[in-house]
């Protein structure tokens, strides 16, 4: 994994990171502006599977979309952007996934200020090792039974969400038929 | 304020409608069935309309002139003017003390005066935020030196205490505040020492300013590297979690208070799912029981916290 930009969001993550002023010398960091393609190949993108993209400036991090993206067609783009206008441009220029800061932080402003204990219990989600939510591949011999007519909700637990390529169907009744390459979200300790 | 003023005028909008519903029909009756001529409903809506605006001697060519007529149109004639003059009155004044006040106050909202929520500071979070809050019906308040015109503001810094005032923050019932970390912080103590219970929200962006941020007495504080930096890993790894995160906001995760006669059943009982939707967690007194089974009892002060089915959100 390579990170543009080292700063106080992805200073925790495991990568090799590509900035102009590091405050230390060390192996994972390359010295370099990611703006230009000489330090991204020196970075390895060729080889490399994910590419994140959270310099401080939105014009600097769509350029290095398009400049990933031709370097490596098949590499996964993310990128955190500070500007609604930017979101659709940034998956124009190729992004895989992209954050949009006022949005995240937004949503958790109004979970704070509307569903405190429903936002108490996400965060104590995102950072908690304990509790967790799981997702499990439904097994085949499962595809195309009611939920109410297999032994999940017994051996498992309630499904939660169920994740369906791109959707996300809510409060799944006992009646929701389960298909081929579902994936069950539970929330267990 | 507005509100209730839009609420009168359709209110007025429809009296006076049927009023002339009942002119115009009631002099159709008379017309045909006491006078026995004929009319058209263009005669009636005349009379009606004609009558009640006051045009003087009423309509030529389309009088009545039987006794119950003539009765008939003292009696619409009264109840139009009582109507008119009582619904003008009741309407134009607030809308021109409203005007008054506006051009008094300089600024295009009135600021809401109970139960709204503070915004310290204007930039693109707060656009996001105001979006949900016009959408939900909150009132609000952005506090900021360059605050924008079409929302209802304060021109000026939050960290003093007289333009809090001026949001009314004694009667606020929350204050989010989106700031640097150091601003926060004057923001949280001083909103703080004049209101024991308003809720606090804060953003930080360091781990120390999210400490320093607490103590001086935010309820909640929101740390954004943290945020940002935990999603972000979640997608590199692959973590399904992310996934559920990043789609929060579908989720729309929402809590319920048991109270009354729900206490002591069990969940099975309360027919949750198909009521509001699917339970994730109990809480309570602080501990998070996940994923309760049918049989769990409920007691008064547990929070249910659930995803709600696709109708309510």
């Amino acid at each position: 994994m390579i990170v543009c930009g080292y700063n106080e969001i992805t200073k925790n993550l495991d990568a090799k990171f590509i900035d102009t002023n590091f405050d230390e010398d060390r192996d994972n960091f390359i010295w370099g502006s990611p703006d230009d393609p000489e330090t991204l190949k020196k970075a390895g993108i060729e080889d490399e599977d994910i590419i994140i993209i959270a310099t401080d400036d939105d014009s600097k991090n769509i350029y290095v979309i398009l400049l990933a993206r031709t370097l490596n067609p098949w590499i996964n783009i993310g990128v955190i952007l500070k500007k609604q206008e930017n979101v659709e441009k940034a998956y124009k220029a190729g992004a895989n996934n992209v954050l949009l800061e006022s949005d995240i932080m937004g949503r958790e402003i109004l979970n704070a200020l509307l569903n405190p204990k429903a936002a108490e219990l996400i965060n104590t989600v995102m950072f908690s090792e304990k509790l967790n939510l799981y997702a499990l591949q439904l097994p085949n011999r499962y595809a195309n039974k009611k939920l109410k007519d297999t032994d999940i909700r017994r051996r498992v637990g309630t499904v939660i969400a169920i994740k369906r390529g791109k959707d996300i169907i809510k409060n799944p009744g006992p009646n929701t038929v389960l298909k081929d390459g579902d994936v069950l979200i539970f929330f267990k300790a | 304020m507005a509100f209730a003023l839009k609420n009168r005028v359709i209110l007025f909008v429809l009296m006076v409608f049927s009023l002339i519903l009942f002119g115009s029909l009631g002099y159709l009756a008379i017309k045909i069935y006491v006078e026995h001529q004929t009319a058209t409903l263009t005669d009636a809506i005349y009379f009606s309309v004609a009558t009640i605006s006051t045009l003087g001697y009423y309509p030529q060519g389309s009088p009545l002139t039987s006794e119950v007529g003539k009765w008939f149109h003292i009696i619409y004639l009264g109840v139009g003017l009582a109507i008119i003059f009582g619904g003008i009155q009741t309407i134009v004044g607030p809308w021109f003390e409203l005007k008054i006040r506006r051009a008094e106050q300089g600024w295009g909202m009135p600021i809401p005066k109970d139960a709204h929520v503070i915004i310290c500071g204007y930039n693109e979070l707060t656009n996001y935020i105001v979006k949900k809050l016009k959408m939900l019906e909150i009132p609000f308040v952005v506090i900021d030196k360059h605050a924008p015109e079409n929302l209802p503001h304060v021109e000026g810094d939050c960290t003093e205490l007289s333009y809090l005032k001026k949001g009314h923050i004694d009667r606020a019932t929350a204050l989010i505040t989106l700031l640097d970390d150091k601003k926060n912080a004057m923001v949280s103590l001083t909103a703080r020492s004049v209101s024991e219970d308003i809720n606090i929200i804060a953003t930080a962006t360091t781990d120390s300013g999210e400490e320093i941020i607490d103590k001086a007495g935010a309820n909640v504080v929101i740390p954004r590297n943290k945020i940002l930096g935990k999603i972000i890993h979640y997608w590199a790894i692959g973590d399904y979690k992310y996934d559920i995160f990043a789609s929060v906001e579908r989720l729309s995760i929402k809590q319920k208070e048991v109270k009354g006669k729900s206490s002591g059943k069990k969940i099975s009982e309360l027919k949750f799912r198909e009521k509001y939707g699917t339970i994730l967690a109990i809480n309570r007194g602080g501990k998070i029981m996940p994923d309760p089974a049918p049989n769990f009892t409920l007691k008064a002060g547990d929070i249910i916290i659930y995803v709600p089915k696709e109708e309510a959100s």
